[in-house]
């Protein structure tokens, strides 16, 4: 449910930070009283060592230009304190000088939202700040005003965070203000959280033609629609206020012909209240633009299909609190300019585009005061229906006219005969018989709902609408729908979302989308967190029908283990525990793999790449902290978090599961989780933060892309050239490859196990060799290379290969490359892709390991400088040595010395 | 390429942080180990010849336009291109507040351009594209007594990628100027004086036309240097293309070229007229590629100009109709209810187009695509005022 205190707390500390106008209007209804246990006074931005300061003397157009332009990666370009009037637009491109070479995760910042203020009205160019082609940047703590067209707008980039920002149009609300606020436009993963949008002329906050969005705790105050997210997937709308606006929400999805269209859309937990102001766009008779929104309304759904609009506060409105409607109402004139414009062969519906919205779920808003006085130019007739027949406006009310089009089958080419507008296709199916296109009103408390039009109309009777109402009686829309996910913004390796970086409760969702499709849970194998019925263990076998159709909230529930509180042996169902050769450095946590495959079935050999495993199959691997890195898989070690990785029908699906403190539980985290540990090294204490991935985070390892360019989630470990070597099973020690053949596990295993190229054994404390005795300055070069490429191979190469998530950068790692041939490819003489480098020039300089990348960023335990980026805190001591020595040992290439 | 760049931002942190009032002078960031430092590489923009600087071009960002060679004399960008180097000349051309533009193309000694049929042409890396801007006194007369030297663009092949680099002429000297600069200009026109404010674009307001994007990746491009638009007589009078052709400096000349025709040229059509001007001053932009493709406006040259895409009936999804309420881009047979010559013919930032290269309206041109307009058939599209 709504959380009131929780919106107060947010608006007061926009108000702390002295936004201006916020809270100063007489007539809007929140009151406006901090909870004492928050924090009076928030301290302002700071800037990091080595950010660039922008001068205020001179012209700060020009400086603030200067910076963008030389904008490396990771830069922080600060803006001074004051009121500054640039004369131009301040263009930031991610790659100005067209070199393919990205300025990455740039951030551009203020001194607040208050003090830090860029006033356009002198200025030429369209929009305040435009940033385009960029990756990764971040715009906060200041302020745009009385720009042109729009206050900030960011187009093509992929990765943006939009924090405690003001875009401001002041004074008299007119059509002359700006259009869009906050503007990005055909953009990917965009958070916009806690900033203040006042006057604009369009939307507020406007994201288009995007995707990945999440957009949390702003106040969007008198502007023509507060908040409008077109043309765009994947949103989620949370904990904002809405007020003052002529439309406080928008959904839209308009006809625009660039393969951009829009759905799953959540609008929730928001404060829409008072939006009455009079529209104030300018006047085009383009049908959908936003001078046709109603005032007095708080939510809009135009045309979107897949929106969620639930658990909102939406209070005091002239004319309806929620519609939604298909796009005749916008343009009625459907045999004519609607066929025309949108409808011909080759357009815009052709193009992807529907008029028709579906799959829509309202449900557990409260409304409140709505209707005393409709308005808005575009409805006057279904006002005066309406007033006229039922003596009220409905609260929420749905146009159907779509849905009745769609039923009637008029303009749907079903392949039959006898279309009555042959040639005219809208590709609008009639509802499905399921239910699963409804659009569903329930639980809002006491609203009357209406709907326009019901049933299946006539090509004759579509002029004469229904106009139906439901005063309670529970006769429209009564219905619900499956909750949309989750939707969440990556950026680098943070995960922004509801309940995923927040504590925000009642997310509802249950799956999460993110960047590169549906990731982590499901791979849409199963909706939501599947059948959590099945989440019940019993008797001595592994819960297969969970495993494949349900999260399960607790490990227990899949009943992997003998003992489900020791998933450290005795797996159930023959299950087989294997060890790698070479592992991947985690913090010195002892790692304890199984492998379940299911009854009577056997995972297909491949030389060189991940076995095939056959669905059913689930990897589980359990990581505990030993007291000290000396000691693995004694008392006193801990369990932290334990890992699945299932193969479900339509492909992998990665579930963290976090040991309780006191051990008795290990439960389903997606979030993941960050707790204090420490242990002994080599006679010293560490203490450090140990992190348990996100969901979206096992996807950065485990995901390779296919020939036709989409990620995969795949397992890493399970190689034939890690597995070969023995294990100590009850049964006796055997070659764990034999073992698998053995067992009926494994197909396609070469007779001579022998003859297959393996990645030697190297220990957590560097053990290699006979005997684990082996002295690395002692061994022969080849075996320092072997010994380095299966250590590179099992820590850097499941992103670091063509296929996998840092190809961008050219290194290739797989064990099986040669190094000599492949030099570059290894990072020899090679500069970084994406990487300032400090100093360093190259990856590798054979000879000098001081002088290489490669070396410093595996010692380096700071954010943006440390190899891997995630899943460690530490530095491997033992795995930079071999590293060391094995650069030491290369042969001299052109950038030794 | 970006070294010169990177020392100077470099120095400019130094700079700030050391009269910014840092105190913190001893917590130094941790920079890894690095190497012994190397003496600085001589600049290859200080290297003293005669010849054009192709290493220069290639690797640096000279701070003066001389430091490149490109011209004999180099405080006449207008005229003898050093060896490698030759004038050329367009059917149509971009509005550019009526400056004159004086373009070369410099091309690395035994390389050859390849000849494309719609595109621009492919150019070897090493092509240098040069563009000089020269604000006249009076619009009705050119040459160099009559103009102020305003900038000098250079488009750079480079082994990444075309680098967009602009300089700023101040007396004899164009300085690289990569925010670019505004610079206050008064001019006669007809019978008026129009007093303005001419913008120098900044190096990255040129990608904003100069970009192509490829899936999802944005690659700067030469624009004019297409087939139809250089596919006229060349300053000597012969045929342009055939020259290069002759000349060893292209692949290939089909025999049917497509010509753009001159805004000024009234033996062509208005149909012609307006498809070349509307290609030169708008489809770098209004393409499935280019900067405005969100706008599905298509007005390339080898467009259906009949059809919605060009605009035909067809309503901007980015724009509100202005104080005008106009709902289409083009509506046949009225050109006083059409968007495209209505924002052509205003300089407000909401409302004029292109949005950026023009601070005066380009009376002629407004005046072309309105007749065009009118001439059109109404029945075309169907849509009514």
């Amino acid at each position: 449910m709504f959380q009131k205190h929780k919106l107060a707390a947010s608006v007061a500390l926009l108000c702390a930070l002295g936004v201006s106008g916020c809270g100063s209007d007489d007539d809007t209804a929140l009151v406006i009283t901090p909870p004492p246990t928050e924090p009076t006074a928030p301290t302002g931005p700071t800037f990091p060592e080595g950010a660039i300061m922008i001068s205020a003397e001179g012209n700060i157009a020009e400086n603030i230009l200067e910076a963008f332009i030389n904008a490396q990666s990771n830069d922080v370009i600060v803006l001074p304190e004051g009121t500054f009037k640039p004369d131009r637009t301040l263009l930031f491109d991610g790659d100005a000088d067209g070199d393919g070479v990205f300025a990455k995760n740039v951030t551009i910042m203020g001194h607040g939202q208050d003090k830090t203020i860029l006033d356009f009205s002198e200025s030429a160019g369209g929009d305040g700040i435009f940033v385009q082609n960029a990756m990764n940047i971040t715009i906060q703590d200041l302020q745009v005003n009385e720009a042109a067209n729009n206050g900030i707008k960011l187009k093509n980039t992929n990765g943006i965070i939009l924090r405690r920002l003001s875009t401001i149009w002041d004074g008299e609300l007119n059509a002359d203000n700006g259009a869009y606020g906050l503007y990005p436009v055909e953009c990917e993963n965009i958070l916009i959280e806690d900033t203040y949008v006042r006057g604009s002329a369009d939307a507020g906050i406007y994201v288009g033609q995007s995707k990945y969005i999440v957009v949390r705790r702003n106040v969007a105050k008198e502007n023509v629609a507060g908040i409008e997210i077109e043309n765009s997937q994947y949103a989620d709308v949370y904990d904002n206020e809405a007020v003052g606006n002529t439309g406080g929400i928008l959904v839209f999805d308009l006809p625009i012909g660039n393969g951009y269209y829009g759905r799953s859309v959540r609008i929730f937990n928001n404060h829409v209240h008072g939006n009455n102001t009079p529209n104030f766009a300018n006047a085009s008779s383009n049908p959908a633009g936003v001078h046709i929104v109603p005032p007095g309304t708080g939510v809009i759904i135009l045309s979107t299909r897949d929106v969620e609009i639930f658990d909102n506060v939406i209070e005091d409105h002239d004319t309806l609190s929620i519609t939604a409607t298909s796009f005749f109402i916008a343009e009625q004139d459907i045999e004519g300019a609607f066929v025309m414009n949108y409808a011909l062969p080759g357009g815009i519906i052709d193009d992807g585009w529907r008029a028709v919205p579906r799959n829509i779920h309202i449900h557990g808003n409260q409304i409140s005061d709505s209707g005393s006085a409709p308005n808005g130019k575009l409805i006057p007739d279904i006002i005066a229906a309406y007033q006229g027949l039922h003596g009220v406006f409905p609260a929420i009310l749905y146009d159907g006219l779509g849905e009745a089009i769609a039923n009637s089958g008029l303009f749907f080419d079903n392949g039959g005969e006898g279309m009555p507008y042959a040639g005219v296709d809208f590709k609008e199916p009639p509802f499905a018989a399921d239910g699963s296109d409804n659009l569903c009103a329930i639980d809002n408390g006491d609203v009357t709902i209406g709907q326009l039009y019901a049933g299946n109309h006539s090509a004759a009777d579509l002029g004469t609408p229904d106009v139906l109402l439901d005063n309670g009686e529970g006769t429209l829309m009564n219905c619900s729908q499956i909750s949309l996910p989750v939707h969440t913004v990556t950026f680098g390796d943070q995960v922004f979302g509801c309940g995923i970086d927040d504590d925000v409760e009642g997310c509802d969702g249950g799956n999460t989308v993110g960047d590169s499709g549906e990731i982590g849970d499901g791979e849409a194998s199963i909706i939501g967190d599947g059948d959590q019925s099945l989440c019940v263990a019993s008797g001595n076998s592994v819960n297969l029908d969970a495993l494949l159709g349900a999260n399960c909230p607790t490990l227990a529930d899949y009943n992997l283990f003998a003992d489900a509180l020791d998933p450290t042996q005795n797996p159930n169902s023959g299950g087989v525990p294997y060890d790698l050769t070479s592992a991947l450095f985690t913090d010195y946590s002892s790692k304890y793999r199984f492998a379940f495959l299911p009854d009577g079935q056997a995972a297909q050999y491949n030389a060189d790449e991940t076995f095939d495993f056959p669905v059913g199959t689930v990897l589980v691997k359990t990581f505990a902290m030993p007291e000290d890195s000396a000691m693995p898989g004694t008392e006193g070690e801990e369990l932290l978090e334990t890992r699945l990785l299932i193969h479900r029908q339509n492909g992998w699906t990665a579930l963290p599961y976090v040991w309780s403190a006191d051990k008795s539980e290990a439960k389903l985290t997606k979030p993941g989780s960050v707790f204090e540990q420490s242990l002994m090294h080599q006679g010293e204490a560490l203490t450090f933060d140990y992190s348990v991935p996100n969901v979206n985070q096992c996807k950065q390892c485990h995901q390779l892309t296919d020939s036709e360019g989409v990620a995969r989630f795949a397992p890493i470990g399970p190689k034939a050239r890690f597995l070969n070597s023995d294990y100590a099973y009850a049964s006796g020690t055997a070659n764990q490859l034999q073992h698998w053949a053995d067992n009926g596990l494994l197909t396609g295993l070469p007779t001579d196990v022998a003859a297959i190229n393996t990645a030697p054994n190297f220990g957590l404390l560097g053990e290699f060799g006979a005997d684990e005795m082996g002295v690395l300055s002692e061994a022969t070069d080849a075996e320092v290379m072997s010994l380095a490429k299966g250590y590179l191979d099992i820590n850097c190469a499941h992103c670091h290969r063509p296929e996998g998530n840092a190809s961008n950068t050219g290194l290739k790692l797989e064990y099986w490359r040669p190094y000599a041939g492949n030099e570059q490819a290894h990072g020899t003489c090679k500069a970084p892709i994406a990487y300032g480098g400090g100093s360093l020039s190259h990856d590798i300089v054979p000879g000098d390991p001081e002088a290489s990348i490669m070396h410093f960023r595996m010692a380096s335990t700071e954010a943006g400088d440390m190899m891997p980026e995630i899943g460690r805190a530490l530095s491997h001591d033992a795995g930079v040595a071999l590293i060391n020595e094995w650069i030491k040992r290369l042969p001299s290439a052109a950038c030794s010395q | 390429m970006r070294t010169s760049l990177k020392l100077k931002s470099l120095l400019l942190v130094l700079i700030l942080s050391g009269c910014g009032g840092s105190n913190e002078q001893a917590n130094v960031p941790i920079l890894p180990p690095s190497p012994p430092p190397e003496p600085p590489p001589a600049s290859a923009c200080e290297a003293t010849t005669s010849e054009v600087n192709w290493t220069a071009l290639q690797t640096e960002n000279c701070e003066r336009l001389s430091q490149y060679g490109l011209f004999v004399d180099p405080a006449q960008p207008t005229r003898d291109p050093n060896t490698n180097g030759r004038l050329y000349l367009l059917t149509t051309a971009l509005f550019s507040d009526y400056a004159s533009k004086y373009r070369f193309l410099f091309l690395p000694p035994g390389s050859q351009v390849n000849y494309e049929e719609q595109e621009a042409f492919s150019f070897p890396v090493g092509s240098v594209l040069v563009k000089t801007f020269a604000l006249p006194q009076d619009s009705a007369l050119s040459g160099a007594h009559n103009e102020r030297l305003i900038e000098t663009r250079l488009l750079i092949h480079r082994e990444n990628g075309w680098v967009a680099l602009p300089y700023l002429w101040e007396g004899e000297e164009a300085r690289l100027a990569l925010a670019g600069a505004r610079v206050d200009h008064q001019m006669t026109h007809r019978d008026q004086t129009l007093t303005f404010t001419y913008e120098v674009p900044s190096q990255p307001q040129c990608k904003l036309c100069h970009q192509l994007n490829e899936a999802g990746v944005t690659r700067i491009s030469p624009i004019g240097l297409k087939a139809h638009l250089l596919n006229r007589s060349d300053a000597t009078g012969q045929a342009q293309l055939e020259s290069w052709l002759g000349d060893g400096w292209l692949d290939r000349l089909p025999e049917a070229i497509p010509t753009a025709a001159a805004l000024e040229d009234e033996a062509a059509s208005l149909t012609a007229r307006a498809k070349g001007y509307l290609d030169i001053n708008c489809a770098h932009c209004h393409r499935a590629e280019g900067f405005a493709s969100i706008s599905g406006l298509r007005l390339g040259f080898f467009q259906d100009h009949t059809q919605f895409s060009y605009g035909i009936c067809k309503q901007p999804p980015g724009y509100d109709g202005g104080a005008a309420g106009l709902d289409y881009d083009i509506v046949p047979g009225h050109s006083g209810a059409s968007i495209l010559p209505y924002r052509m013919s205003h300089l407000e930032a909401k409302d004029r187009m292109p949005p950026i290269g023009r601070a005066l309206v380009h009376e002629k041109a407004v005046d072309l695509i309105n007749r065009w307009i009118d001439a059109m058939d109404p029945n075309l599209g169907g849509c009514t005022p």
